[in-house]
């Protein structure tokens, strides 16, 4: 297993700039997503990673060994790596058996074909597909379609594992179990696992680390419950999770909190908020649907509005309220719930103000 | 350890390295091949066309025969007619079998694209049987059979050229016509019903201005097919009264003086006729026969219901096919079984001595061996070459890529007349290579002739197989070459087997090419029948004639059962 380093990795087509400056190091054993919507240059990162794109500038090395560096003309190709690779779509050889499939980077490595059918079975064993060794990839369901390019990506226990949105062709159900799988066998197998994917519950749900990208930069990294909590700007916050996006005034502020008086809003609307901002100037407040709650009796400090939707979850209650010319996001308890029309007072639990500057959102 | 000493370990490479590799030779090869056998013949055919002080005197030369304006406006004429049949035969027929719920249509759908697949040369010959002025068949039964008063329709004839030429172009039409109907969504003509139009104004008003496009494509390449054309009119023409002429004819009139000059004025009437290959790319995109390739139709479109007129249209679709196709092939069929062509039909007048006689002569021995060979090697050079070829323009990330697909089809849309001339002048004796008469000239020209098919034919094969494929076994360890050959290939084996037929069947039975190319010791089965038909021995043509049939017809069948019916007609 081992350790994966970006060093300022650049890749242009002409003028156009897909990635610019990614550096990033990543631990051995990690398990690091790159997440961002589509065209953010995560998946472009990751093939100059596998080496099936070659950087226009910066180095890749992996476990110490320096594999792309178009200043100094090195270049290893994709097959002298070592790694492992999942893609979006499987990438399963038709013309090939599920343990051809799984057993053919042994064989390209002159592995006889005895240990290579038995390694085969054993790797289809750890992905629950023991036994299907002989079937034809189109007999097998999708999900079991990603267990065999999953089996054929470790086979030949690579140094990192890339994973490129593996689970997106799949229903939800089956993702959710998936995602369960591919971490457990991180686990037990300790590999470096690089992770790309357009779904931040995905990414939240399986990774150490999450680099969120957009247009080619990173924006932020760190692990997935400190993103979501001190996300670094508008973009992460609304990329993580759902946020209702306010404005406001700030009206006193003190290290690492103000005060906020929110615009466009009935009621008196004063919320704390954490982040530094300069008083008196314009703010963007976040605030998480599941931040706010329902405070009868109270008068001051207070969002009021009026439930226009109210959809129910089970284990708890989407609403929607228009203040002012707003309409907010409410994650209520499921006990709780209001009716259609009912007239709110809202508290936020907890806000998040980033300074307006030039328009980052 | 340093930096510097690590990657040093790591051995370093030259960027690029995926192309700087064998994958990067056999592409170099694929190109030069490209070049010297598709582009060189057809450039210097032009240059060698404006030789001389007065560049322009080759056409000067040529524009003062008055014989040169006449098979200039037999060329015109010909095609026209040749154009009006295939598209009057074409579009009722094409719809009739893709529209409509007309009894076995799929099977009538090849047999009336048959002709797509036989050389037109070789109708001819049929037809001489049944409409030769007296002799013809059809002639006797109706004037000494049905008593009928004289009235020889005799085939050797402008009208017997344009019928003919027209048949045999007609599935360009009709194909164009079929895939266009499929391409309709039903929901489009189910509208037109709901709001109120008729089945005959749904036809008028929607199904027709989508097919039209497609119908006028199919009718522009069999224009320019019959311009083309050799082996029609040079088995019909010459006894026609008046004898028509028309450019390829009288190209190879020239050839035949074996002079200078005769061969500067086939080089600048031959650039007259490669004109014909710039219109050759709009007839190609009209007719949708750019796109047709992949397999898939369009599931879920309801026939439309004949109702009483069912019947009717069956008898026409029969009464078109026996009388265009099936009875000229039967002719020859006939002929090359009767022993005595005078005594007529009857048990005891049939025998296989034809066969046994002309099997018997050394030179057909040779010609079969030529022409087998040939034709299988052309196609495995076509397969090569044009797999090679649309494998760098879809994954090489070449800049210069789209140039290939141009080169490639240069070939195909130039008249093989005008291709052969180009061969003659850069084979025989250019750079030192000097190929006339031996196999190796007929087989440049055969593989450049028909490369684009092949080409077409794979890249419909890789286009459907995703990158990534290459890619998981490029991660798995495998170099470029291997995940192309282990990876690629195998996906794509239906796709290369058709395509090795698509170049073989022309080949087989090719005639335009070799008439002008081949020499004493190498004869093609095209070249000695039509020796054998102009002056010798008309049994022993038509034995010929069933031979390359069969050989086509059983190639075709092997193509639609190894492609589950995809390929093939």
């Amino acid at each position: 297993m081992s350790t994966l380093e970006l060093r300022a990795l650049g890749r242009s087509y002409g003028t156009h700039a897909v990635v610019t400056g990614f550096d990033q190091k990543i631990a051995s054993g990690e398990f690091v997503s790159f997440l961002g919507p589509s065209g953010c240059g995560k998946t472009t990162t990751l093939r100059m990673i596998a080496g099936l794109d070659e950087p226009t500038s910066g180095e890749v090395e992996i476990g110490g060994r320096l594999v792309s560096a178009p200043a100094r003309g090195v270049f290893v190709a994709p097959e002298e790596r070592r790694l492992g690779m999942v893609f979006q779509s499987y990438a399963l050889w038709p013309h090939m058996t599920v343990g051809e499939n799984v057993g053919y980077p042994l064989k390209l490595r002159g592995v006889s074909r005895q240990e290579r059918d038995a390694a085969a079975a054993r790797m289809l064993e750890l992905v629950h597909l023991g036994g299907l060794g002989g079937r034809q990839p189109h007999q097998l369901s999708g999900g079991q379609q990603q267990r065999v390019a999953l089996a054929r990506a470790l086979v030949m226990e690579p140094e990192v594992l890339l994973l490129d949105e593996p689970l997106s062709n799949l229903d939800a159900q089956l993702r959710e179990e998936l995602r369960f799988e591919i971490k457990d066998l991180q686990r037990r197998l300790g590999v470096t696992v690089v992770f790309v994917t357009h779904d931040q519950s995905e990414a939240m749900a399986m990774s150490d680390r999450i680099i969120v990208m957009r247009e080619g930069r990173i924006r932020q990294v760190g692990p997935p419950a400190e993103l979501y909590d001190h996300p670094a700007d508008l973009f992460v916050a609304g990329f993580l999770g759902l946020a209702n996006v306010l404005e406001g005034v700030v009206e006193s502020s003190g290290s690492e909190s103000c005060r906020v008086r929110l615009s466009g809003l009935a009621g008196q609307p004063v919320v704390d908020c954490r982040g530094t901002v300069a008083t008196g100037s314009r703010a963007d407040i976040v605030i998480r649907p599941e931040h706010f709650e329902v405070a009868p009796g109270e008068t001051t400090g207070l969002v009021s509005g009026k439930v226009t939707r109210v959809t129910f979850l089970g284990d708890r209650v989407d609403c929607r309220v228009a203040s002012g010319g707003a309409e907010l996001r409410l994650a209520l308890a499921a006990g709780s719930a209001p009716c259609l029309g009912d007239t709110l007072a809202l508290r936020a639990r907890d806000a998040v103000a980033f300074a307006q500057g030039p328009r980052n959102g | 350890m340093s930096n510097r000493m690590r990657h040093q370990t790591a051995g370093i490479k030259p960027s690029r390295s995926g192309w700087a590799s064998p994958a990067a030779l056999v592409g170099a090869v694929a190109v030069g091949l490209l070049l010297y056998f598709c582009v060189l013949p057809l450039a210097l055919l032009v240059k060698h066309s404006f030789q001389g002080g007065d560049p322009f005197a080759s056409y000067r030369l040529v524009a003062s025969r008055a014989a040169n304006w006449s098979a200039l406006k037999g060329t015109l004429t010909v095609a026209s007619g040749a154009a009006a049949i295939a598209f009057l035969l074409g579009v009722p027929l094409g719809w009739l079998v893709a529209a409509t719920d007309l009894p076995g249509a799929r099977s009538w759908r090849s047999l009336l694209a048959l002709p797509y697949v036989v050389p037109a040369y070789i109708g001819a010959v049929g037809w001489t049987y049944l409409l030769s002025d007296r002799a013809g068949w059809l002639n006797r039964l109706l004037t000494e059979g049905l008593g009928a008063p004289a009235l020889p329709v005799s085939i050797y004839s402008l009208e017997g050229i344009i019928f003919i030429e027209g048949v045999f172009f007609s599935p360009f039409v009709l194909m164009a016509v079929a895939e266009a109907v499929e391409r309709i969504d039903p929901a489009l003509e189910e509208a037109a019903r709901v709001s109120g139009a008729g089945p005959v104004r749904v036809w008028l008003d929607v199904t027709w201005p989508m097919v039209r496009r497609a119908a006028l494509g199919g009718a522009l390449l069999a224009f320019l097919g019959t311009c083309a054309s050799y082996g029609v009119p040079a088995v019909l023409g010459p006894s026609a009264r008046p004898p028509v002429s028309v450019l390829t004819t009288r190209i190879k009139g020239y050839i035949d003086l074996h002079t200078t000059g005769g061969f500067r004025q086939a080089t600048a009437l031959s650039a007259v006729l490669l004109l014909a290959a710039l219109a050759f790319p709009l007839a190609e995109r009209t007719s949708g026969s750019d796109s047709r390739s992949a397999g898939s139709r369009p599931a879920g479109r309801k026939p439309v219901a004949l109702g009483r007129w069912r019947t009717a249209a069956l008898a026409g679709v029969g009464a078109v096919f026996g009388l265009t196709t099936f009875l000229p092939i039967l002719a020859l069929l006939i002929s090359s079984l009767m022993e005595n062509v005078g005594r007529g039909f009857s048990w005891e007048n049939l025998s296989l001595v034809h066969y046994w006689v002309v099997l018997r002569r050394p030179e057909a021995g040779l010609a079969l061996r030529n022409s087998f060979l040939l034709a299988a090697s052309a196609a495995t050079l076509a397969v090569g070459v044009g797999g090679t070829l649309a494998l760098m323009q879809a994954r090489g990330g070449l800049r210069w890529g789209w140039v290939l697909t141009p080169l490639a089809w240069l070939p195909y849309a130039a008249p093989g007349t005008v291709l052969a001339i180009g061969a003659i002048l850069a084979y025989t004796g250019a750079w030192g290579i000097n190929l006339y008469g031996t196999l190796w000239m007929l087989l440049a020209a055969y593989a450049a002739k028909y490369l684009a098919l092949a080409y077409r034919m794979a890249a419909a094969g890789i286009e459907q197989v995703h990158p990534s494929m290459e890619e998981a076994a490029r991660i798995s360890g495998a170099s470029r070459l291997r995940s192309i050959l282990e990876v690629l290939v195998p996906m794509v084996r239906g796709h290369l087997v058709a395509a090795w037929f698509l170049v073989f069947m022309p080949s087989f039975g090719e005639l335009t090419m070799s008439i002008l190319l081949f020499g004493p010791d190498t004869p093609t089965l095209g070249t000695m029948l039509f020796e054998l038909q102009s002056y010798e021995d008309p049994s022993a043509a038509s034995v010929l004639a069933v031979l390359i049939v069969a050989v086509i017809l059983l190639s075709n069948a092997l193509v639609r059962r190894l492609s589950g019916g995809r390929y093939g007609i």
